[in-house]
């Protein structure tokens, strides 16, 4: 009396298996090919003001949207074509957005709360219609800006699944005057080129500045004493200490991922060659034995090997050591020129300077794709590029006439901006660690 | 090694050529008219005759005083053109080609009187516009007439499309309706009979009643992958020949109410979200004109297979 019951149950169940391949199959299977490669299209409405109270002093989405324009990533609807100001997710028409074929939409207002001014925005997809942020953040008048880029740093990692690296800071040196009246300083500021602070100034060169893993401290070459000297100075409090002051050349630092050692370059044994320094004891280990000059030494991000710049081969090239010492390999083989090397932080990318005849430009090479290499800028004379904590984005440093100026380019070379920062000469960049909010 | 006696032979000859060649020029001085009778009394047809005079129109009346205005252009090259093939006397330069004006006067040269012929050319223009200007008016007539005509017809055949919508939605309705009934029928059967039923002719059944998608699926395929193909904006990073199917579901009229990736897709969270986006952003899909090739379900293979 059972078995029949389930042998019935079983042949039902295969019939309706049987009903719902036959079903599927009832459709039709369309190729899609190529599309449209593009950045994605995403609209910031400008940000309404809720209750009384001045106007928010800086114009917030306007900086997330260059912000999110300046990666490379997106495309942002020009504010001529926004058409419709909601405000909030129940005021979008989706329809008109639809329209304007937009993917996702970000609608904000602030408030005052207390003296702070309260933020608060969505992202929405258009096409599915469904909110996919709601966040309120709250910043002093003075802040606003950081606080812009904290929600274009949301945006870009709900979208693209990678933390933003908007709201970090960047390192430089300038130089204004000529000759006895040069004045060097290096100077902090936030990723756009806003809000430039001075952190040393100097009559004498300063050189190489690092950021420390953490973002506190950055370590940098300095001229001041006569000769070349390596100093490690807090950013916030302006305490420094010497690092290493030996004869001949104290060059090139870099703080390991861990933040415990150091990389130099340092010629008191004859020529420039690359050591490791631990931070707490000062210990030096040298890791390269050769006639060349090896310089310019960088961390992979696991800690476990050192990219640097040598001349080995005649002209300058980049090798690879393990941090502990051992054989050099070489791993640059396009180009008469390669130096300046800058690692991402998976490790995957190498930017550095390549050199063919008189023109200088970065080239990007992608070790995960058998070390394919694609410039990334026009030339002549760039230099010294510097990857985004996120590695969607460059900075390097141009000459513009006479100045030397920095540009951020997208990881892919497409979108190229030239930084708004002071007068004076401008060299040496690098991008700082992701920040803690 | 010439004889003498062959002189005066070749004297003869030449002195023949030579009166040959004046009695030639003499026929060619001959007037044109002489011509013409001598083919007149030879009855010889039009086409075999060697020349054909141009003869001066002698018209009656006052003589009127006409200037030339503008390029001798424009005017009638139709009454002209008829005027000749009606009488083979009348003058034929009347009918002269618009195009260059300096030439045509060259060519008149023979026949020093202009006046009555510019003035038929226009007395002809002046018919040739009026008739022109009849013929315009007739045509505007003719052509509100039929725009009207087709105003009505397109409102019919809106009212009909609609009705035919209408129809169609409420076959589709009904369609459904029969084949829950049908399936809840079937089930029903096999539930009442044992176990071993021929059960496998129902969706046999189904399979051929698909078929008649028939031939013109090529360009429902073809207007779907048009509509999608330029909504999918990319990243340009999608390796090279992976394939990302989305299975979508879609209502008569074209309207998507889902779409799925489908977990065999290798694209990266990005790519996954631009191949959705392009299908939710084509929706309504193409409709119209491929009701019958319409398909509720349909899977569309991503693919990129060059890297620009």
């Amino acid at each position: 009396m059972r078995m029949p019951k389930i042998l019935l149950a079983l042949t039902l169940t295969l019939l309706a298996a049987l009903f719902a391949t036959q079903a599927g199959a009832q459709g039709l299977t369309v190729q899609i090919v190529n599309g449209v490669p593009s950045a994605i299209p995403v609209t910031v409405v400008p940000f309404g003001q809720a209750g009384s109270g001045p106007a928010s002093p800086v114009d917030i989405a306007q900086i997330v949207s260059m912000d999110l324009n300046r990666c490379g990533k997106f495309r942002t609807l020009p504010t001529g074509e926004i058409v419709e100001s909601p405000t909030a997710g129940s005021q979008i028409k989706f329809a008109t957005w639809q329209q304007l074929k937009q993917d996702y939409i970000v609608v904000g207002r602030t408030a005052y709360d207390g003296g702070a001014l309260k933020v608060e925005f969505e992202l929405w997809d258009v096409n599915k219609q469904q909110q996919l942020l709601a966040l309120s953040i709250t910043g002093q008048g003075s802040d606003l800006r950081r606080v812009a880029h904290q929600i274009a740093d949301q945006i870009y990692q709900k979208i693209i699944g990678v933390r933003g690296a908007f709201d970090t800071r960047i390192a430089y040196v300038t130089m204004v005057g000529l000759g006895d009246n040069a004045q060097y300083a290096l100077v902090v500021a936030d990723s756009d080129g806003y809000n430039p602070q001075t952190v040393v100034r100097s009559h004498e060169a300063l050189l190489s500045p690092a950021w420390s893993p953490n973002g506190q401290e950055l370590a940098y070459v300095s001229f001041e004493s006569g000769n070349s000297a390596i100093y490690i100075q807090n950013i916030a409090t302006g305490s420094r200490r010497v690092v290493s002051a030996r004869a001949g050349i104290n060059g090139a630092p870099r703080f390991s991922s861990d933040g415990k050692r150091l990389a130099v370059s340092l010629s008191f044994q004859g020529n420039p060659e690359i050591y490791g320094m631990d931070l707490a004891t000062g210990a030096l280990t040298r890791l390269t034995h050769n006639l060349a000059i090896d310089t310019e030494p960088r961390w992979t991000p696991d800690g476990a090997s050192i990219v640097f710049t040598s001349d080995r081969s005649g002209k300058p090239q980049l090798y690879e050591i393990p941090a502990s010492g051992g054989t050099p390999q070489r791993i640059t083989f396009q180009g008469q020129y390669n130096a300046n090397a800058s690692i991402s932080y998976d490790g995957k990318k190498i930017a550095m300077v390549q050199g063919n005849g008189n023109v200088y430009r970065i080239a990007v090479m992608d070790r995960s794709l058998g070390g394919q290499e694609t410039f990334v800028s026009p030339g002549n004379l760039d230099d010294a590029p510097s990857w985004a904590p996120n590695a969607s984005m460059l900075l390097y440093a141009a000459n513009e006439g006479p100045r030397g100026v920095l540009y951020a380019v997208s990881a892919d070379g497409r979108v190229r901006q030239r930084l708004v920062l002071g007068d004076g000469d401008v060299r040496e960049p690098a991008w700082g660690p992701y920040r803690n909010p | 090694m010439e004889s003498a006696d062959a002189t005066p032979r070749a004297v003869a000859y030449s002195a023949l050529l030579h009166l040959g060649i004046v009695a030639f020029l003499a026929l060619a001085m001959l007037n044109c008219t002489h011509w013409e009778s001598v083919a007149d009394v030879l009855h010889l047809p039009e086409a075999m005759r060697p020349v054909t005079c141009t003869h001066v129109v002698q018209l009656q009346g006052p003589v009127i005083e006409a200037t030339l205005v503008g390029p001798a252009g424009a005017p009638p090259p139709p009454a002209s053109k008829h005027a000749q093939k009606a009488s083979p006397k009348h003058e034929e330069k009347a009918e002269p080609k618009p195009k260059p004006p300096p030439p045509a006067p060259v060519r008149v040269l023979p026949t020093p009187v202009p006046q009555p012929k510019l003035k038929d050319q226009e007395k002809i223009a002046q018919i040739a516009e009026q008739k022109a200007e009849q013929e315009k008016k007739a045509q505007e007539e003719e052509r509100k007439q039929r725009m009207a005509e087709l105003t009505k017809q397109k409102e019919a055949e809106r009212i009909l499309k609609e009705l035919a919508k209408v129809k169609a939605e409420s076959e589709a309705q009904q369609r459904k309706i029969n084949l829950e009934s049908q399936k809840a029928q079937q089930l029903a059967d096999l539930r009442k009979a044992s176990q071993a039923q021929n059960a496998e002719n129902v969706p046999v059944a189904k399979q051929a009643m698909t078929g008649q998608a028939g031939t013109s699926n090529d360009a429902y395929i073809a207007a779907l992958q048009n509509a999608i193909t330029q909504n999918w904006l990319r990243p340009d990073n999608i390796p090279v020949g992976v394939v990302c199917p989305v299975e979508i579901k879609q209502i008569p009229g074209g309207q998507v109410i889902s779409a799925t990736v489908l977990p065999s897709c290798p694209f990266n969270d990005v790519a996954r979200a631009s191949v959705e986006h392009a299908v939710l952003r084509s929706s309504p899909l193409p409709y119209k004109g491929f009701e019958k090739q319409f398909s509720r379900d349909i899977v569309f293979n991503f693919t990129v297979t060059s890297s620009q």
